[in-house]
């Protein structure tokens, strides 16, 4: 017990005692100086223990490190006679060292805190009983049982049971999601209220949560070209200073001023410079269900000056709603009844929004039977009332049915207000119109705005649907250009188009359908949901809570992280160079700039923390 | 090979890092260790025929590094 708490509180127990002596020497001095000496000398000893015993160990296990430079410097200094410079410099080391273990240990908060999400255990039925085991002894096949206030330990599908599921450690979305039978749940996402029985599907290692932890660890790891940079420099670095060091004894003659070199030379601030930044804004993103793959895609989403979006599912919400029912001389409830009727066998996107229209306004589809689909036109079906067609113009143009002008002048109205528009026609006559439209996102408003804010310059749309929706849709949102009725290929030819004219493209997409263009793009974004794996795996940054809102908030935090690192290496190097050249000219000497020092360690820290703190 | 990622609680100068990252990597068994000192954590790959999660542990206790939480990793 008292071992244990004095290993936890050592430093401050150390720093306090050491600190207390030095204050209460400067105050004795008056009556005698040897109250000064001893008290200066007591406080050096009691802090610069456990440095020189850390120093002593690295010695022999054949390590130059920073503390056998401390223990160096202090010991030197109470030899020629320097007590206060011996116990300033151990002091401040011990206290700057404790203060940055502080500071880490907040900037890695955000990662920890995933961490401690992971689900531990999991309760599993093995017949009637209910077994509590390791996470990661779950199999696939297994039935998992979760209880209120409990997080779920895979990823599966729910077969029994119903609860509001808190999906905010994954997504960062705030509102919690209703699930029942046949829905799928995600491990990391805790059960709120109800219960659930789920059969484990992805287990373990496997599960999305745990890949999401792995991923942002190792973004920690790849480092920016910035970062690579400094480590090369660092690699020379420090022999570099031991030389000049020995170098200016030679010259000087002066061990005073040698030692001061020496301590001052020490490459703490560049060393933690650029990793606290990165992993203090990459672990806060990823809280929030960004998910931004480190390294030198920093640089490369720093460096995106236009972005480009899919549409479907995008933009809009991908689940096109029927808007409009016009009747020509006939109750629209009988025109969605019909149409509804010749949908029902129908596989086409457009008549999955005509039957659940009909469902929610509780119209019941008219009679019918023998359909007909005729590829790129419509369906035919035949009825106790007659024949039934739904479809576009030249499917009523194939059957020499013409629409009056004042018909034809309400099918361009809808469709100048972006809608799809399917013709009905019952019995070789035009009966009336079924207006669909796919709703934009409301998240979606405002966007464009927020990325020029961020310094994006261009907004531009690609898209496989027709020109006029998608003018509509990019007008609505202010993009800058669209370029519709594109395949696949040609969405990644638009890429190249504008990358050969030196834009650097960010694309954002689903990540299944728009995987080439992705793959393209200098930087891929991809929404999360139907393809959060694809997602999470493939592109550079990942929006785990498919809120298209976002994506500002993650170009903006990138470049945030890579400013940081920059403020903080140039920060460190004219820290450095300016210590040194003051212990050059003999204006800053060992207490001084070990208080500089630790400080320029400290503030380069609390700079990354910044990156902490939650921005829209 | 068993893959794991050892959160460390107080790893605080990246000197130190350098150092467990050279002691872990001469376990034998340890097929490779990295020590990712922006996140705190150390990350390993070893055999489990010859090396165990509790002599790594061991060894971070040696070099005065507390491991507060271990995450597995895919095994290969």
């Amino acid at each position: 017990m008292l071992f244990q708490w004095w290993q936890r509180n050592r430093d401050r127990v150390v720093i306090a005692i050491s600190g207390g002596l030095i204050v209460g020497a400067w105050l004795l001095r008056p009556l005698g100086v040897a109250y000064y000496l001893w008290g200066m000398t007591l406080a050096a000893v009691i802090a610069g223990y456990g440095v020189a015993k850390e120093a002593l160990q690295r010695l022999l296990a054949g390590q130059f490190s920073i503390s056998l430079l401390v223990t160096i410097a202090a010991v030197g200094a109470a030899v020629i006679g320097e007590v206060w410079e011996a116990a300033a410099v151990t002091w401040l080391y011990v206290l700057g060292g404790f203060l940055e273990g502080l500071t880490l240990a907040h900037t890695r908060s955000a990662l920890r805190g995933l961490v401690d999400l992971m689900p531990r255990v999991a309760k599993i039925k093995r017949g009637e009983e209910l077994v509590t085991v390791s996470a990661y002894e779950v199999q696939p096949g297994d039935i998992v049982v979760v209880l209120p206030g409990e997080s779920i330990p895979v990823d599966g599908k729910v077969v029994a049971g119903r609860a509001s599921v808190d999906t905010s450690s994954l997504t960062g979305e705030p509102i919690p999601a209703e699930v029942a039978v046949d829905d799928q749940v995600l491990s990391g996402t805790i059960c709120q209220g109800g219960y659930l029985e789920i059969e484990a599907e992805r287990v373990g290692v496997d599960t999305t949560f745990s890949q999401l932890v792995y991923l942002v660890a190792e973004a920690q790891e790849q480092k920016p070209k910035v970062q690579r940079t400094l480590d090369a420099f660092a690699q020379w670095y420090t022999p570099a200073v031991i030389i000049t060091a020995f170098l200016i004894y030679l010259w000087s003659q002066n061990v005073h001023l040698a030692l001061t070199f020496l301590v001052i030379g020490c490459p703490g601030a560049l060393v933690v410079a650029a990793p606290v930044a990165i992993v203090a804004g990459l672990g806060n993103s990823a809280r929030r269900g960004i998910l931004i793959k480190g390294g030198e895609r920093l640089e490369r989403i720093a460096k995106a000056d236009v972005v480009a979006f899919d549409k479907t599912g995008t933009l809009t919400q991908g689940q096109p709603k029927v808007a409009n029912v016009i009747g020509f001389a006939m109750d629209e409830e009988r025109v969605l009844s019909l149409a509804a009727a010749a949908e029902l066998r129908s596989e086409h996107h457009l008549a999955a929004a005509i039957l659940a229209a009909a469902e929610e306004q509780q119209v019941e589809p008219a009679p019918a039977d023998d359909w007909m689909i005729e590829a790129g036109l419509g369906v035919v079906a035949r009825g106790p009332d007659g024949e039934i067609l739904v479809g576009n113009r030249r499917l009523l143009h194939s059957r020499g049915i013409d629409l009056t002008p004042e018909q034809e002048n309400q099918l361009l109205e809808r469709e100048a207000a972006g809608e799809t528009v399917a013709i009905v026609a019952l019995n070789s006559k035009a009966i009336g119109l079924v207006g669909i439209t796919d709703p934009i996102k409301p998240d979606a408003y405002g966007l464009v705005q927020a990325l020029k804010r961020t310094g994006i310059k261009k907004t531009v749309m690609l898209t496989g649907d027709n020109p006029r929706a998608a003018q509509l849709v990019a007008r609505e949102l202010g993009i800058d250009e669209v370029r519709a009725g594109l395949l696949p290929e040609q969405k990644v030819e638009a890429i190249q188009d504008l990358q050969k004219s030196g834009h650097v493209v960010a694309m954002v997409g689903d990540g299944i359908n728009d995987a080439p263009a992705l793959a393209t793009a200098d930087v891929s974004i991809a929404m999360g949901t139907s393809g959060t794996r694809v997602a999470m795996e493939a592109s550079d940054i990942a929006l785990m809570g498919d809120r298209i809102g976002q994506v500002p908030t993650a170009i903006g935090i990138s470049r945030r992280i890579l400013s940081v690192v920059r403020q903080n290496v140039v920060f460190a190097v004219v820290t450095v160079l300016v210590l040194l050249a003051g212990v050059i000219m003999e204006v800053v000497h060992l207490g001084s700039g070990m208080a500089i020092h630790e400080a320029s360690v400290l503030l380069v820290t609390l700079n990354g923390m910044r990156l902490l703190r939650t921005q829209q | 090979m068993i893959n794991e990622m050892l959160m460390l609680g107080n790893l605080n100068c990246p000197t130190c890092a350098a150092k467990l990252e050279k002691a872990a990597q001469a376990l034998p068994g340890m097929k490779s260790a990295r020590v990712v000192f922006g996140a705190g954590s150390l990350n390993v790959e070893y055999d489990p025929h010859i090396l165990s999660q509790e002599k790594i542990r061991n060894l971070c206790r040696q070099m005065g590094v507390d491991v507060v939480a271990v995450v597995p990793g895919r095994n290969s």
